[in-house]
Formats: C-alpha cells, sequence, structure tokens
C-alpha cells in the first residue's frame, strides 16, 4: 500500500524485469505444486475410488486415462512430479548451503529441466 | 501483499522522443522513466537518442550527457563513477545494476532506463529508500559486545575469522538486490530482503562481535529471515559479485543448529 501520491516504480516480471532461468525456475517450481494439488491427487483420488467401487467404474476410467486428453494430462502430472521433485533436491542441497554460485544454480537449473523432460519421456513410453 | 500490476496512477505512459542531431551515426536509444512530482500526471517514458562516439562508455556517461546536453531536469542520484558509492542503482535493461560500471555496449537495442524496482519514486530514477535503510538500522549494524575492552588494545581478529568477513564487507548497500527479489516487493514491509539480511549476517559471523544470539533472535521470524524461498534473483543481479542467497542459506542453518534440529 501507498502512503503518499507518489508512483509505484515498475517491477513486473517480463516488462521490466527479466526473466531469468532464477525466477523462472522458481515460479514453475510452484506452478507445478500447484498443478499436483489441483489436477493430479485429486485424479489418483478418482483412480482410487473407482477401484474400489467396481470392475464398471475402473474400467471406464481405466479406458478414459488411455484417451489422448487422459494421456496429455498423466504426462502433464508425471512432468510436474519430476520438476517439483528436483526442484525439491535443490532446494535441499541449497538449505545445506551447497551449489549457491551463480554457475552452479544454472547448471542444476538446467539439469532439472532435462531430468524432468526425460524422467516424463521414460516414463510415458513405458507406460505405453 | 500479492501485487502483479501496478496501480492505474503509476503505469508508465509514452513520453517525449529526442532525436539525435543530424549527422550522428552511432546512435543508441536511450528509453529512461521520468515521473514530475509537480506535474500531477503519470509517469512517462522519454525516449533519447545519443550519439556513442560523443559519449562515454558507461551507462551513467550517457544520462549525465543527457542531463547536460539534452533536458537538464532530468533527476538521479549518482556520486562516485566507479561502482563503490551504490548511489547510482537502477533497473537497467530489465535488471537492477549501477549506471556507472553498466558498459553500453553490453546492451543490445534500446536501452531501457527504470528506478529501483517496486519502491515510491521521489522524482524520475529517485526512489524513496527512507524504509530500506530503517531495515538497515533494525539489525544494529555496529559491533556489539558484553565483554569489557582492554585500555591498551584493539579487539583483535585472526586473519582466518578476517577471512569470513570476505564478500560481505564489500556490500555498498546499492539495493539491487533486494529490488529484485519478488518476495521483498510483496513482503518488503516485514520481510527484511536480500541486502539487510546479507549485512545481517556480516555481524553474525564477525569474530568480534559478541551478541550472535540476541542478532539470531531477532532474525527467527516467519517474514524477516524466512520470506527468502532461494529465488535467486538476489546473487544473480549483484553488481558487486557477492551472494546475498548464500549469506541468508548460512544464516538458516545458524538457526537450526541453534534449535536443535
Amino acid at each position: 500500500m501507498r502512503a503518499t501520491k507518489r508512483p509505484m516504480s515498475p517491477y513486473m516480471l517480463g516488462p521490466y524485469y527479466k526473466f531469468q532461468i532464477t525466477s523462472v525456475l522458481s515460479i514453475l517450481n510452484r506452478l507445478t505444486g500447484v498443478f499436483m494439488s489441483v489436477v493430479s491427487a485429486p485424479l489418483l483420488l478418482c483412480w482410487l475410488v473407482a477401484l474400489a467401487s467396481g470392475e464398471q467404474a475402473f474400467s471406464g476410467l481405466s479406458a478414459w486415462l488411455g484417451s489422448v486428453p487422459g494421456k496429455l494430462i498423466i504426462a502433464a502430472s508425471v512432468f510436474c512430479f519430476s520438476f517439483h521433485m528436483f526442484g525439491g533436491i535443490r532446494h535441499l542441497i541449497w538449505d545445506a548451503g551447497w551449489m549457491m554460485e551463480m554457475s552452479q544454480v544454472r547448471i542444476s537449473g538446467w539439469l532439472a529441466i532435462i531430468g524432468s523432460v526425460v524422467l516424463t519421456i521414460i516414463v510415458m513410453g513405458a507406460g505405453l | 501483499m500479492l501485487e502483479l500490476r501496478l496501480a492505474p496512477d503509476s503505469r508508465p505512459q509514452q513520453g517525449q522522443q529526442f532525436k539525435a542531431a543530424a549527422g550522428a551515426s552511432n546512435i543508441k536509444t536511450f528509453r529512461v522513466y521520468r515521473w514530475d512530482p509537480d506535474s500531477g500526471k503519470n509517469p512517462r517514458i522519454d525516449s533519447y537518442e545519443i550519439d556513442l562516439d560523443d559519449c562515454g562508455p558507461m551507462v551513467l556517461d550517457a544520462i549525465l550527457k543527457i542531463k547536460n546536453e539534452i533536458d537538464p531536469s532530468l533527476t538521479f542520484r549518482r556520486s562516485c563513477r566507479e561502482g563503490i558509492c551504490g548511489s547510482c542503482a537502477m533497473n537497467i535493461d530489465g535488471t537492477n545494476t549501477l549506471a556507472c560500471t553498466k558498459p553500453i555496449r553490453d546492451i543490445k537495442g534500446d536501452i531501457s532506463i527504470n528506478p529501483l524496482p517496486h519502491l515510491e519514486v521521489i522524482k524520475d530514477l529517485v526512489p524513496d529508500m527512507t524504509h530500506f535503510y530503517a531495515q538497515y538500522a533494525s539489525i544494529k549494524p555496529w559491533i556489539r559486545t558484553q565483554s569489557v575492552a582492554l585500555p591498551d588494545q584493539e579487539r583483535l581478529q585472526s586473519q582466518e575469522d578476517r577471512e569470513k568477513l570476505d564478500g560481505l564487507y564489500e556490500c555498498i548497500l546499492c539495493a539491487c538486490c533486494s529490488t529484485s527479489c519478488p518476495s521483498y516487493w510483496w513482503n518488503g514491509d516485514r520481510y527484511l530482503g536480500p541486502a539487510i539480511l546479507l549485512q545481517a549476517y556480516r555481524w553474525l559471523v564477525d569474530s568480534r562481535d559478541e551478541d550472535t544470539g540476541e542478532r539470531l533472535d531477532a532474525l527467527d521470524d516467519p517474514f524477516r529471515l524466512f520470506r527468502c524461498h532461494t529465488i535467486m534473483n538476489c546473487t544473480s543481479t549483484c553488481p558487486k559479485g557477492l551472494n546475498p542467497a548464500k549469506a541468508i542459506a548460512e544464516t538458516k542453518k545458524m538457526l537450526l543448529e541453534r534449535h536443535g534440529a
């Protein structure tokens, strides 16, 4: 809140403050967490409920999960899980005070991106 | 509080354009944030074409040229012109740095120059730093001792203990890091921000300081210290090449050790 009539200097990420691997991966870590809470976890819950309700419900859900939109959601969930996991490992390492030089931060950041893409491809490839 | 947009009266509008003199060959455009407190109008972005063949190498040289030759009303802070006073900290080309040590040739295309982000603007490129300095004062940034000083001796420090201050004492409090931090933008009223936390750590690791416990008490707070989410924009932008994020991580470790995790 501004107490005076003075303007607030511009700050928004993107137009006024450059997106960098630091801020982008921080935001991505949050977004992947949100996606898992809002989409992946409820989907898993539905799957368990269907499993408990009997053969008909389970096969119905399984068929939908095998369709293109179902597979896309599973792929997105696997990516979010992978990225969030690698992000969590980075934060654990940082909390120990390690790997905090900018060169190391950039390398671990790219490793998290590449690692989560590769892991997603492996998991989806194995499931097909 | 999370804010994603500027209030309507803070949004910069298109301002004036100043063309380079005829015959200039090496032209660079500087897009500079302007706000005049007496105008009652919104901030504006003025464009100045500068002939780089007739200008010093740093962004500050161009800003001084604008003030001296084109528009004397342009207002900004500067003093040492060699990266030691921290006065000319501003947002240049989308990151915070010192105008005096930022070479013009490092920036491709037009150069945007804005005041340090998410501060109240006093005029043009001069933001209000009152809160930042008050936060600095709040950590009591001076040596605090319990023991009585010897009358015939200074408080000595071994070379190894002195080396622990390397990477900390060089901080010039320019506020580039704090105003690059999204956490500080949104919780700066209570979160101390990277610059002040690096200073706090500078006293925590000083072997001559005897108030470590009280200093840690003062930091052990969900906001003052723990709004740091290790985004690392601070370390990325520091014009002195220091590492505030690392200092904050070490401070968190000190608190963890004291809690006996």
